[in-house]
């Protein structure tokens, strides 16, 4: 069974004959009368929205309460009198959608590569210098664009509004960034009070998915890190025995998950955790020129990740509650200026990477000056965001794996009532910078044992044996690269730093953007026509 | 003005020309107000600042002389002017 959203006006017309894809979750949307069709995936978490009131919202056109509400979902929405499509997206980016209408030839779906696969059929594909630069340097930000010009994605929270008779397409966001920003509460004074409230609220915002899922095998996932222990810890209160955890362990990567902390922590409370253990993953011993994939520019079946999934389905697990977006919610008490103004934040970030972090380095002259100037930024469109955005937009490149295998990641920290919340943390702990989260969670000594207050390290170290390892066919890759064509690379100078005993490429921070170069050269070179 | 400190964009006009700068001394962003912006504007297009152009530019912006040397040595403390002494 083909699990993707796969749509495709060549091969069918927009009355949604067959329906969409069925899925454990969320509920599958199928509304049909004389004058609209509205098809989709939706679930609500916070009761403003009902899967019943969908068809009046559009037609009363009041996608702005849709979109701002705690839902995943995305929905297309026909009126067949005129003949005009809305395709929309929920705020946090749940079911990524790719998309293409070119001379009206319109393709949608949920996995980037089979729309790329329909337009390069027809269409020269040219690339996108602002998303190729966005994807190697992992700079997420909200866009409709993609690393090829004639192909778009759904920026969250946002309306794709086509007029099919006439050919016309536009895109706009319906988040209410300002209206969240203005309804933040009077700021906590008492830490002890903020820590109890921070715990109910996740209680409250984990039980309002945990109801919608209790017929579904679901797990957690955890790390030795606070945020998943948290949503852990809440889902346990809801599920008890029936909840087992899932984690993936590496040898590389023991500062991101201690076993002992993990295993601590769930016998202090009672978890059930089993463990998947991925170093033969970040070791790159295997040959990857034969396991990397022409049509998936970030190889995710050839990672840790691909791998831990797939033991999740065979498991028949259908939702896995997570920690995502956890530890941007404790710097929400700062967003106001990042949010109202994300391209400039972008651009500093931008800045950030290609000259404070050197990474500067891996790219040609012409490729940094582009990555910096003006032009680049004032093409972009702004897509204001209240979920975090660093966590809920990276996901779009991996959604696909997930949604085929019927799992559904339950993100909690995505909840906007809970960045509510965090945004009225008391002004002792904003000033603490990057110790929030220890100050918080120390005041709840009964979740999290005192071992668990130590630094916690990302997967940087995981992407530091891949050029050493992979050397062969990174020769290879570069010999024929696609980026260096593109002038974005310095072919002779990246085999240089490859064929050096030390070199940049032994920084983790270099390290990750050289492999996603890699892969994405790769690609580009399998794919461009 | 230093360049990776501010980026000013066509597209500040749609929000009244109010942008944000980052101060790489306390590593925060900092709002840039309609006053401000437009002192780094003609900052930016006279390819700096100097003691022959201060007058056409509190001229032309019809803004206070005083005011203006506040708020170019504020944005030189924080960083986003830098000053060639």
């Amino acid at each position: 069974m083909i699990k993707q959203i796969f749509l495709d006006s060549n091969i069918v017309d927009f009355n949604f004959v067959d329906g969409l894809p069925e899925r454990s979750f969320p509920e599958k949307i199928d509304y049909r009368n004389a004058d609209s069709i509205l098809v989709g995936y939706f679930a609500n978490y916070d009761g403003l929205v009902t899967s019943d009131s969908l068809s009046q919202i559009f037609a009363g056109n009041n996608l702005t309460k849709l979109v701002n509400s705690n839902s995943d979902f995305l929905l297309f929405f026909l009126e067949k009198k005129t003949n005009r499509l809305r395709i929309v997206l929920d705020q946090s980016n749940s079911i990524p959608c790719f998309f293409s209408y070119l001379n009206g030839h319109l393709v949608v779906s949920t996995q980037f590569t089979k729309v790329v696969g329909e337009v390069k059929k027809n269409t020269k594909l040219n690339v996108n210098f602002d998303g190729l630069i966005t994807w190697l340097l992992w700079e997420w930000h909200a866009t409709e664009k993609t690393l090829f010009e004639e192909i778009k994605v759904i920026p969250p929270g946002s309306v794709v509004d086509i007029d099919l008779n006439n050919k016309k397409l536009k895109v706009e966001s319906m988040v209410d960034l300002q209206g969240f920003l203005a309804n933040t509460g009077e700021k906590y004074t008492n830490t002890v009070a903020f820590a109890q409230d921070w715990k109910k609220m996740m209680l409250q915002i984990v039980a309002d998915r945990a109801k919608k899922i209790l017929d579904k095998k679901t797990t957690c996932d955890l790390s030795s890190g606070f945020d998943c222990t948290l949503v852990a810890y809440s889902l346990h209160k809801i599920l008890g025995n029936q909840l087992t955890c899932n984690s993936k362990v590496s040898d590389i990567t023991k500062e991101e998950t201690d076993i002992n902390i993990m295993n601590k922590f769930a016998k202090l409370h009672k978890i059930k955790l089993e463990t998947v253990d991925t170093t033969k993953f970040d070791q790159y011993e295997a040959n990857l020129s034969s396991d990397w994939n022409k049509h998936d520019p970030f190889q995710i079946a050839a990672t840790g990740f691909e791998n831990y999934l797939k033991i999740l389905e065979n498991k028949g697990v259908k939702v896995q509650f997570t920690g995502e977006g956890g530890d941007e919610s404790y710097s929400a008490s700062e967003m106001d200026l990042s949010e109202t103004f994300p391209v400039q934040n972008s651009y500093f970030i931008n800045v950030m990477y290609l000259k404070k972090m050197g990474l500067e380095r891996l790219f040609t002259k012409g490729a940094v000056d582009f990555s910096l100037s003006k032009d680049r930024f004032d093409s972009r469109k702004e897509y204001p965001m209240i979920v975090p955005t660093s966590s809920a937009v990276p996901t779009e490149n991996t959604f696909w794996s997930v949604w085929e295998k019927d799992i559904w990641m339950m993100n909690p920290f995505y909840d906007t009532r809970l960045i509510s919340l965090a945004r009225r943390m008391p002004e002792s702990i904003k000033g603490l910078k990057q110790d929030r989260k220890f100050t918080v969670l120390s005041n709840l000594p009964d979740i999290f044992p005192k071992d668990m207050f130590v630094d916690k390290f990302g997967r940087e170290k995981a992407f530091l044996g891949f050029a050493k390892k992979q050397r062969k066919f990174v020769l290879e890759i570069l010999e024929n690269s696609a980026l260096d064509k593109l002038g974005v690379i310095s072919k002779d100078a990246i085999v240089k730093m490859v064929e050096q005993e030390k070199s940049d490429l032994d920084d983790p921070e270099f390290a990750i953007v050289f492999q996603t170069m890699m892969q994405l050269d790769w690609f580009l070179q399998k794919n461009q026509n | 003005m230093n360049k990776l400190s501010v980026l000013l964009l066509e597209q500040d006009q749609k929000k009244g020309f109010n942008t944000v700068a980052y101060n790489h001394k306390t590593d925060k962003l900092m709002a840039i107000r309609p006053k401000e912006y437009s002192i780094l504007k003609f900052i930016s297009d006279s390819n700096g600042l100097s003691s022959e152009n201060i007058e056409a530019m509190v001229h032309k912006l019809q803004i206070d002389v005083t005011e203006a040397e506040k708020i170019v040595s504020e944005l030189i403390k924080q960083g986003i002017l830098q000053s060639c002494d």
